[in-house]
C-alpha cells in the first residue's frame, strides 16, 4: 500500500503587487511506502512546507493530483488516518494543554474516553507531564512544538506528517523526537517529516528526498544515494614542523587544519596515505588518528545544492 | 486580495459611494418645508432625520422629548415664550407617531403656553396616527371646552371619544352636560378631576390640581355676590 | 457533532475575550442608563426604557457581530491555528457553520442577558412584565445572525478592517434600503428607481427585523409577519453563508 503518491503535483502562487504566478512547486511525482519513514530535505525555500500543505489540502493544487493512504487528497475523510504537525505551530493560546488535545480528538471523532487517556498518555510521550493543566499562551517554544507532535499523534494515525518536528528542541528534545519517530517505525506507521537537522535525517530515516527550487532532485534509500565506498581518508598527526605540514599539504584534497600542534590533513586514498605517514614519521611527527571517510548525507546534501545552484 | 475579492470590493464600495447622491436627490426633490411655525431649533426635517437613524427613531425621539421638556421647562419660567416648542414636539412625534404621551403633555404644554392652534395641530396629527386611542381626542375636546371655551367642537370631539374602546365612563356624562348646557364651571372642574384621578405623572397631576383651586376661588366668588345681594 | 465542536469553541473564544465583556457591560450600562433619563422626562418613561433597551441589544449586538465576526475565519488564518483544525477530517464548509454557529451563541447568551436586564427594569417601572417585547428582540438577533454571515462573507476574502467597514455598510444599506426604495419611486427618475430597486433585491431589508417600535407600543403586525420574516432572514443566511462557503473552498490556507 502507498502511505503517499502525488503526480504532477503543482504549486503557483501569487507574488508582488501585480499578483504574477510564480511557481514554486514543480510537477511532483512522489511515492511513500505504508510503513517507511521518510525524510524530506531541502534548503529554505525550496517548498517543502508547501508540499505537506498540499498532502493536507490546505493549499490547493494548481496542477496534479495527490493520495494519502490511496484516497484522493480532496476528501476531508482521508485526513481522519492522519496526523500531521505544522511548522512553528501556533495554537489556542487560551486553551491548557489538555483542552487542546481534547478540542483535537473531537474534531477528529476519538470517543470522550479513548481520549482522555489517549491525552494522558500523549502528554507523557512527549515530556509535557506536569503541563497539560497550564495555558498554551505560557507555553515555550520547545514546549509548544512537544504539544503540536502529541496532536498530530492523537488517535494513533498509520500516517503521520511532521513539518520540521525537531526545529526549537533542546538536544534532549530532539532525541525524544527521535525516539518517538522510531518508535512509530517500529508499530510500522509511516511518518514522512521535512527537516534541515541532516544527522537526524539520517539516523532514522528510510528513505530520503531531496527538493531544490520546487524539484525533487534526488529521491532514494539511504544507502542507495550514499554508496558504501571510501570517499576520503582523514589522518591527523602531532609534532610536525610547519615547512613539512606546509610540503605535505601537496598531497592533500584541501589545505591541512593547522591547530595546538595537530594538522589534519584529508587524502584521496592509498597512495597519498601511505606517501603521508612515511614522511610524517621522518620528519620526527606522530600518528594521531587514521579515519576513512564515507560519503554522508551531509555532503550528498551539499553537492545537490552546489550542482543545482549551478544548473 | 483574489479577482473575485476586488469585484466584490469595487460593487460594495459603489454602493456605499451611491447613498450620497441618492439623499442628495432626495432632498432637493424633496417637498418644500410647511411653513408657519418659524425656526425650529432641529437641524433636519424629520423625514429625512427619520430613515438615517437607521432603526433607531424611536430612541432619538425619545431624546427629542427630553429637549423639549426641557426647553419648556426653561422657557415657561424666564420669558414664558416657547415658540420652537411645536417644532420639538412636531420632530418627537414624527420620529415616533406612536408616542401617544408626548401628544398629550405637548399639547398640554402648548395649550399653556396659549398656542391653541398649534395644540390642536399636534392633538389632530396624534389623533390621524393612532385613531384607536381615545385619550387624543378627550384631550382635545377638553382643549376646546376649557381654553377655547367651543362647546361645539369639544362636544364633536368627546363623541369621537365615546366610540372608541377603553374611554372613560365620564366621558358620556360630560357629553349630556353639554347638550343640556348647564353648569360649565363644574363641568370644568370634574375635567381637571378627572385627569387629577386618571394619570399617574406628577407634572400632570399637580397642573390639574392648581386649576381645580382656580376652579375653586372661581365658584366661590361667584356664589359670594349672590348671596350677598 | 464536528461543527458542535468548532462552535463551541468559538463561543469559549468569545466568552474568554475581553471585547465581549466590555460591550456586555456597555449595553448594560446603557440599558441602566435610562432609569436616569426617565427621571428627566415627563411622559413616556416606560417607552424611553423600552427604547433604549432595544436600541442597546441591536446595537451592541451589531458590534459584536461586525467585530468578532470578521476575525472569526481571518484570525485563524492569521495566527496558523487553522493548519491544526483543517489538518483533521472537516470540510472547509463545516468550519464556517461552526463558525457562525459558535458567534450565534455567543450572541444569543447576549442578548438573553440584556432582555432579562430590560425586562426586570421594566417590571421595576411598570409592575408587569412586557412579554410584547420578545418579537422584537427575536427578529433583532435574526438580524444579528445575517450580520454575521456577512462578516464572514466579507472576512472570506478581504482583510478584517475592509471586512468590518462592509458589514456596517450592509447594516446601513440594510436599515435605509427599505426607505431609499420608497423616496425613489417617488421622487426618482427611472434610473434611481431602478438602482433602488436592485439595491433592495442585493441587501436584505434590515428594517424589516426592526419591529421595536411597534413591539414598544404593542401594535399589531400583520398576520404571519414573523414567521414570514424568520423565512425571509433564513433566505439571505443561507445566501450569504453559501456565498462564504464557496469562497473559503477555494481559498489556500497561508
Ligand atoms: N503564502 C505564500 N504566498 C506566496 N508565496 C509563498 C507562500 N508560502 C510560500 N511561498 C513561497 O513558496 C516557496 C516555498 O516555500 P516553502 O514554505 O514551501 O519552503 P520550505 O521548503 O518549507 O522552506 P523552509 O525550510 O524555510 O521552511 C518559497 O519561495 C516561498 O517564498
Ligand atoms: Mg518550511
Amino acid at each position: 500500500m502507498l502511505a503517499i503518491k502525488t503526480e504532477g503535483l503543482c504549486k503557483d502562487y501569487r507574488l508582488g503587487f501585480w499578483r504574477r504566478r510564480t511557481r514554486v512547486l514543480h510537477a511532483l511525482d512522489l511515492t511513500v511506502e505504508a510503513g517507511e519513514t521518510f525524510g524530506y530535505l531541502g534548503p529554505n525555500g525550496a517548498g517543502k512546507t508547501t508540499t505537506l500543505k498540499l498532502l493536507l489540502g490546505l493549499v490547493l493544487p494548481s496542477a496534479g493530483r495527490a493520495w494519502l493512504l490511496e484516497q484522493e487528497v480532496g476528501d476531508p475523510e482521508v485526513r481522519a488516518a492522519v496526523g500531521f504537525l505544522p511548522e512553528n505551530p501556533s495554537f489556542y493560546d487560551y486553551l491548557t494543554g489538555e483542552e487542546f488535545l481534547a478540542y483535537g480528538a473531537r474534531l477528529a471523532g476519538i470517543p470522550r474516553r479513548r481520549a482522555r487517556e489517549q491525552i494522558a498518555a500523549l502528554l507523557d510521550q512527549v515530556g509535557l507531564m506536569g503541563a497539560g493543566r497550564m495555558q498554551l499562551r505560557k507555553y515555550s517554544k520547545g514546549m509548544l512544538q512537544r504539544i503540536g507532535l502529541a496532536q498530530a499523534l492523537l488517535g494513533d494515525p498509520p500516517l503521520v506528517i511532521l513539518d520540521e518536528p525537531m526545529s526549537g528542541l533542546d538536544p534532549i528534545g530532539r532525541k525524544e523526537v527521535r525516539d518517538i519517530i522510531l518508535r512509530l517505525r517500529a508499530e510500522g506507521r509511516t511518518v514522512f517529516f521535512s527537516s534541515h537537522i541532516i544527522p537526524d535525517v539520517e539516523m532514522i530515516c528510510d528513505r530520503v528526498g531531496i527538493l531544490l527550487g520546487g524539484r525533487l532532485a534526488r529521491v532514494g534509500r539511504l544507502d542507495e544515494l550514499l554508496g558504501t565506498e571510501v570517499e576520503s581518508v582523514e589522518v591527523t598527526a602531532v609534532g610536525l614542523p610547519e615547512p613539512i605540514v606546509e610540503e605535505l599539504g601537496v598531497l592533500a584534497l584541501a589545505p591541512p587544519l593547522v591547530q595546538g600542534g595537530r594538522a589534519l590533513f584529508r587524502l584521496r586514498g592509498d597512495v597519498e596515505v601511505d606517501k603521508l605517514l612515511r614522511r610524517v614519521l621522518e620528519a620526527g611527527g606522530r600518528i594521531a588518528s587514521v579515519t576513512p571517510q564515507k560519503r554522508g548525507l551531509e555532503e550528498l546534501f551539499l553537492a545537490e545544492v552546489r550542482a543545482g545552484a549551478r544548473r | 486580495m483574489s479577482r473575485r475579492g476586488v469585484l466584490g470590493a469595487t460593487l460594495t464600495v459603489a454602493a456605499m459611494i451611491a447613498v450620497v447622491p441618492l439623499s442628495l436627490a432626495l432632498e432637493r426633490r424633496a417637498p418644500p418645508a410647511e411653513g408657519g411655525v418659524g425656526p425650529a431649533p432641529v437641524l433636519l426635517r424629520a423625514s429625512i432625520l427619520r430613515p438615517l437613524l437607521l432603526g433607531f427613531h424611536p430612541l432619538a425621539a425619545d431624546l427629542y422629548w427630553l429637549r423639549t421638556i426641557q426647553y419648556f421647562g426653561a422657557h415657561l419660567q424666564t420669558d414664558e415664550q416657547i415658540p420652537h416648542l411645536y417644532g420639538l414636539v412636531d420632530l418627537v412625534t414624527s420620529l415616533d407617531p406612536h408616542f401617544i404621551d408626548a401628544y398629550q403633555i405637548g399639547g398640554l404644554f402648548l395649550a399653556i403656553g396659549k398656542r391653541f392652534p398649534e395644540a390642536i395641530a399636534i392633538y389632530e396629527k396624534g389623533i390621524a396616527a393612532n385613531p384607536q386611542r381615545w385619550e387624543l381626542p378627550y384631550d382635545l375636546g377638553r382643549l376646546y371646552f376649557l381654553d377655547l371655551k367651543d362647546e361645539a367642537q369639544a362636544l364633536r370631539w368627546w363623541e369621537v371619544t365615546d366610540r372608541l374602546p377603553g374611554r372613560p365612563h365620564y366621558v358620556p356624562r360630560f357629553m349630556a352636560r353639554l347638550y343640556t348646557k348647564t353648569g360649565s364651571l363644574e363641568t370644568a372642574f370634574e375635567l381637571w378631576n378627572a385627569m387629577y384621578e386618571g394619570s399617574d405623572n406628577e407634572w400632570v397631576r399637580k397642573t390639574a390640581k392648581q386649576e381645580m383651586q382656580k376652579i375653586l376661588a372661581q365658584m366661590k366668588a361667584q356664589t359670594a355676590p349672590k348671596a350677598g345681594r | 457533532m464536528r461543527i458542535v465542536a468548532i462552535a463551541f469553541m468559538a463561543f469559549t473564544e468569545a466568552v474568554r475575550d475581553r471585547i465581549l465583556y466590555s460591550l456586555l457591560a456597555f449595553a448594560l450600562a446603557m440599558i441602566g442608563s435610562s432609569i436616569v433619563l426617565v427621571r428627566l422626562s415627563v411622559g413616556g418613561e416606560a417607552k424611553i426604557v423600552k427604547d433604549l433597551g432595544l436600541g442597546a441589544i441591536s446595537l451592541v449586538g451589531v458590534l459584536i457581530a461586525v467585530f468578532i465576526g470578521v476575525g472569526l475565519v481571518s484570525r485563524e488564518i492569521d495566527r496558523r491555528t487553522i493548519y491544526t483544525i483543517m489538518a483533521r477530517p472537516i470540510c472547509r464548509a463545516e468550519f464556517i457553520l461552526g463558525k457562525f454557529c459558535g458567534l450565534g451563541l455567543t450572541l444569543l447568551v447576549n442578548v438573553a442577558v440584556m432582555t432579562v436586564g430590560l425586562l426586570s427594569l421594566a417590571w421595576l417601572l411598570e409592575g408587569r412584565w412586557s412579554p410584547e417585547l420578545l418579537p422584537a428582540v427575536l427578529l433583532a438577533y435574526v438580524e444579528l445572525l445575517l450580520l454575521t454571515a456577512a462578516a464572514i462573507l466579507f472576512s472570506a476574502f478581504t482583510t478584517p478592517t475592509l471586512s468590518a467597514i462592509f458589514t456596517l455598510s450592509v447594516f446601513v444599506i440594510g436599515r435605509l434600503i427599505g426607505d431609499l426604495r420608497a423616496f425613489a419611486e417617488q421622487f426618482g427618475g427611472a434610473g434611481l428607481r431602478a438602482l433602488a430597486t436592485g439595491l433592495s433585491y442585493v441587501f436584505p431589508n434590515l428594517a424589516r427585523f426592526n419591529i421595536s417600535e411597534a413591539s414598544v407600543h404593542a401594535l399589531p403586525l400583520g398576520t404571519g409577519y414573523i414567521p414570514l420574516a424568520l423565512l425571509y432572514g433564513g433566505a439571505y443566511l443561507i445566501l450569504f453563508l453559501a456565498a462564504a462557503m464557496a469562497i473559503f473552498a477555494r481559498q489556500d490556507l497561508k
